[in-house]
This record gives structure tokens, C-alpha cells and sequence, in this order.
């Protein structure tokens, strides 16, 4: 018997069109040749946006955690609002430079491939959030222990820093694999752009819409007033830092 | 075929904004006008953006700064052409008169545009009601942005135009100083 007849069948996996979220993980350039090909239909954008939706509000309730059960049902509202919001207030930036680098797609086409890096993007969050909760509820644990010996107040804080690294380090792997996908089908001056653009929209959304990542002691407010920019406040952390 | 009727060509220029001179030949005077729409449309709003911070700029003239900029570029249009009709033909070259306006001022109507699609990021900061640091910063930011798409979009314009193009020196020259006398004309209007 020949070593050939003995290797074992090869797996083939279903066709690709089983469902929207399947097609994004399983042949995302398949769905990209799709979207520049012809212009994209209103049930395809339709349900990119409603899986963006879904996925930064799976990933906006595992961050709300530590702040309680009703910060974690508002950040599951607020974090959508700011993805899709900062994406469209960067859309047409990203229109104007990827017409100026030469690429011909009309409007419906490009939103629908920031859609398609959003989508891959925010299900990888909402895929890695247990993660984020989880480390939560390990170190809250290990505070049930602790908190006898020491100030419980300081030790919230303590957790709510390493939860909160956890959650930017969550987000940064999304945000990556979002921007690699993106700059797979629009030019790098014009990716940049958009990235420049989205974030700061994004930066911006969520100042204003703070509270979304959750503090150990909150005040109870859903919303904060508005104490200026988004880029002042970063300002003023750098400059505390540094 | 480029379109003679304003409404459809203004449709045209927004969906392709990068695009003031015609692959297939010389622009029409409503694919000019739409295009100039366009960057006038853009510029004011961008521009009027910071008075919804509540703060009267001295630099930027208060609420005069719009109209101002309205009444600056086409007079920009009419100091800055004619110098490059005069270089463009000692050079010798074919100039219809609308190719020529159209090389000239598609990197300004295309920087227009640039400031008319990142309105709504100002305008997001613009909100918080303050005049601070970072909204300078991002005001600057996006300036710089559109000037170098706006070369950018001068610069292919200028390629497709063929022998209207006024070469690279010239071309980026008259760009320069078509921004810099629509500044200082909008500045002394409003």
C-alpha cells in the first residue's frame, strides 16, 4: 500500500455563504472582491452594521463590568454609538484621498469595506471580551480574600487599571486586525488618513459619552457634563505623565 | 461627455470631487461652476465652524469669514490666472480658456473639498464649546491636510490636462500662490 493511500481525506469546510459573520472570519478577501466589484447591496451593509453593532456591544458590556450592571447595559449602548459614529465622521476624509490615490469606488463601496474592517474588528473584541471579564473576576476574587488586610478602596483602583490595560490591549489586537484588512483594499496614504480621522472622532465620542470603560466607585451618572475636548484631556494626561 | 446642466454635474463633482478636469477632454462651464461650488461650499462651512465654539477669533474675522471667503475666491481666480495664461503661452502651449481655468484652480477647489469633507470632524470638536489648545491643533491639522491634497489634486489634474499642463514648478507655484492670495483676500474682506 502506497504512504499516499493512507493520508488522511482533506477537511473541506463548507461553502462561504452560510452567513455574514462566517464569511468575514472565513474568506474576508472573497467578501472584499465583492464589495469592489460591483456595488454592494443594502441587506450585505445592512448586516455589517447590525454585526458592528452587536459585537462593540457585547465588548462595551464587558468593559461597563466593573462598574456595575447598569454602567455595563450603558456601554453596551454608548460603544456602538461610538464606533459607527467616528467611522462616519471620517468617511468622507477616506473618500476624497482614496479618489485623489487613484481608486475608483463609489461611496456605498468604500463605507462598505469600513464596514468590513469595523466588522472584523469588533467581533474579535466582542470574541476576546470573556477574556477581559474574566481577568476582572480573578482579580475581584482574589480581593474577596485580601480586602481584610488591606484598604479595599485602593484595591479597586489596582483592579480597575489592570482591567482597563486588559481592555486597551483587547482593543488594540481588534484595531489591528481591522487596519490590516482596511489597507488590504484602499491605498496606505488613504488608510492613514481614515485612521488619523476615525480617531480622533473616536477619541472625541467617547469623552463626551463618558462614562464607558467602568470605575469601581462610580457616582451613578450615565452621562458626565462636558469638561472640553477630547484632546485637551489627552493633553493634560501627557503632560501630568510627563 | 461632461455634463451642462448644473444640477447633474454638481451630482457628478460629489461623486468624483477629485475630478476637475475630464478624462475625455475640456471641461463645461457647469462642471466648473459645479466644482467651484463644491470648494467654496466647503471652505465656508469648514471655516465657519470655530464660531460654534462661541469665540470671536481676531485672525479670523468673527462671522465675516464665510461671506469673506465667498467674495475672495473668485477674485483669487481672476489675480491668479491671468499670470499663468502669460507663462503657459510664452511656453508655448495650447490653452483653451476654461482647460486653463480648470488646471488652475483644480488643486484650490480640491482643498476645498478636503476642508468641506473633514467639516464634520471639526465640527465634533467644535461642540464642547471651547477654544482650547487641542481644537487649534486639529484646526491646523486639517488646514495642512487639505493644502497637500489639494497639490495632490492639482498635480493629476494638471498630468490629464495634457498640453495645458503647466509642468510641476509652475503648476505647484501658481497652486501656492493662489492659496496664499485667497488667504490674505479673505482676511482683508471679511
Amino acid at each position: 500500500m502506497s504512504v499516499t493511500a493512507l493520508a488522511p481525506e482533506p477537511v473541506l469546510l463548507p461553502p462561504a455563504d452560510d452567513g455574514l459573520m462566517t464569511r468575514l472570519l472565513r474568506d474576508p478577501a472573497g467578501l472584499r472582491r465583492e464589495i469592489t466589484s460591483a456595488a454592494p447591496s443594502h441587506e450585505l451593509i445592512s448586516g455589517l452594521l447590525r454585526l458592528v453593532a452587536a459585537s462593540a456591544a457585547i465588548y462595551g458590556l464587558a468593559i461597563g463590568l466593573q462598574g456595575g450592571l447598569l454602567q455595563a447595559l450603558s456601554s453596551a449602548v454608548k460603544l456602538p454609538i461610538v464606533v459607527i459614529a467616528a467611522a462616519g465622521f471620517a468617511l468622507p476624509l477616506l473618500y476624497l484621498t482614496s479618489r485623489l490615490s487613484g481608486l475608483r469606488l463609489s461611496m456605498s463601496q468604500i463605507s462598505a469595506l469600513v464596514l468590513h474592517a469595523l466588522a472584523s474588528a469588533t467581533i474579535t473584541m466582542a470574541c476576546l471580551a470573556p477574556l477581559v471579564a474574566i481577568c476582572w473576576l480573578t482579580l475581584m476574587t482574589t480581593h474577596t480574600h485580601a480586602h481584610a488586610s488591606g484598604d479595599v478602596c485602593d484595591y479597586l483602583w489596582w483592579v480597575y487599571r489592570r482591567v482597563t490595560l486588559a481592555g486597551v490591549g483587547v482593543a488594540a489586537i481588534g484595531g489591528v486586525l481591522g487596519a490590516a484588512r482596511l489597507l488590504r483594499a484602499v491605498p496606505l496614504s488613504a488608510g492613514l488618513v481614515w485612521g488619523g480621522g476615525f480617531a480622533l472622532a473616536a477619541l472625541q465620542l467617547s469623552w463626551l459619552l463618558r462614562p464607558i470603560v467602568g470605575t469601581p466607585i462610580t457616582d451613578g451618572a450615565l452621562l458626565r457634563p462636558i469638561e472640553g475636548s477630547g484632546i485637551d484631556a489627552l493633553l493634560l494626561a501627557l503632560h501630568a505623565v510627563l | 461627455m461632461p455634463s451642462q446642466h448644473p444640477l447633474p454635474a454638481l451630482r457628478r463633482q460629489l461623486s468624483a470631487p477629485e475630478e476637475i478636469v475630464p478624462v475625455d477632454g475640456v471641461p463645461s462651464a457647469a462642471a466648473l461652476s459645479a466644482a467651484a461650488i463644491l470648494g467654496l461650499t466647503g471652505t465656508a462651512v469648514f471655516f465657519s465652524l470655530p464660531l460654534l465654539t462661541g469665540a470671536n477669533l481676531p485672525s479670523s474675522g468673527g462671522a465675516g469669514l464665510p461671506i469673506g471667503l465667498l467674495a475672495a475666491i473668485p477674485l483669487t481666480a481672476v489675480l491668479t490666472l491671468p499670470p499663468l495664461y502669460l507663462i503657459s503661452s510664452l511656453r508655448g502651449r495650447v490653452l483653451p480658456l476654461r482647460m486653463l481655468a480648470a488646471v488652475g484652480l483644480a488643486g484650490p477647489m480640491i482643498a476645498g473639498s478636503a476642508l468641506g469633507a473633514s467639516a464634520p470632524l471639526l465640527g465634533l470638536y467644535a461642540m464642547t464649546g471651547e477654544l482650547a489648545v487641542g481644537f487649534f491643533l486639529l484646526l491646523i491639522a486639517l488646514v495642512g491636510l487639505a493644502v497637500v491634497l489639494g497639490g495632490i489634486g492639482a498635480r493629476r489634474n494638471a498630468a490629464r490636462a495634457g498640453d495645458a499642463d503647466p509642468g510641476p514648478i509652475l503648476g505647484t507655484a501658481h497652486y501656492l500662490l493662489t492659496l496664499w492670495t485667497a488667504a490674505v483676500l479673505a482676511l482683508q474682506l471679511s
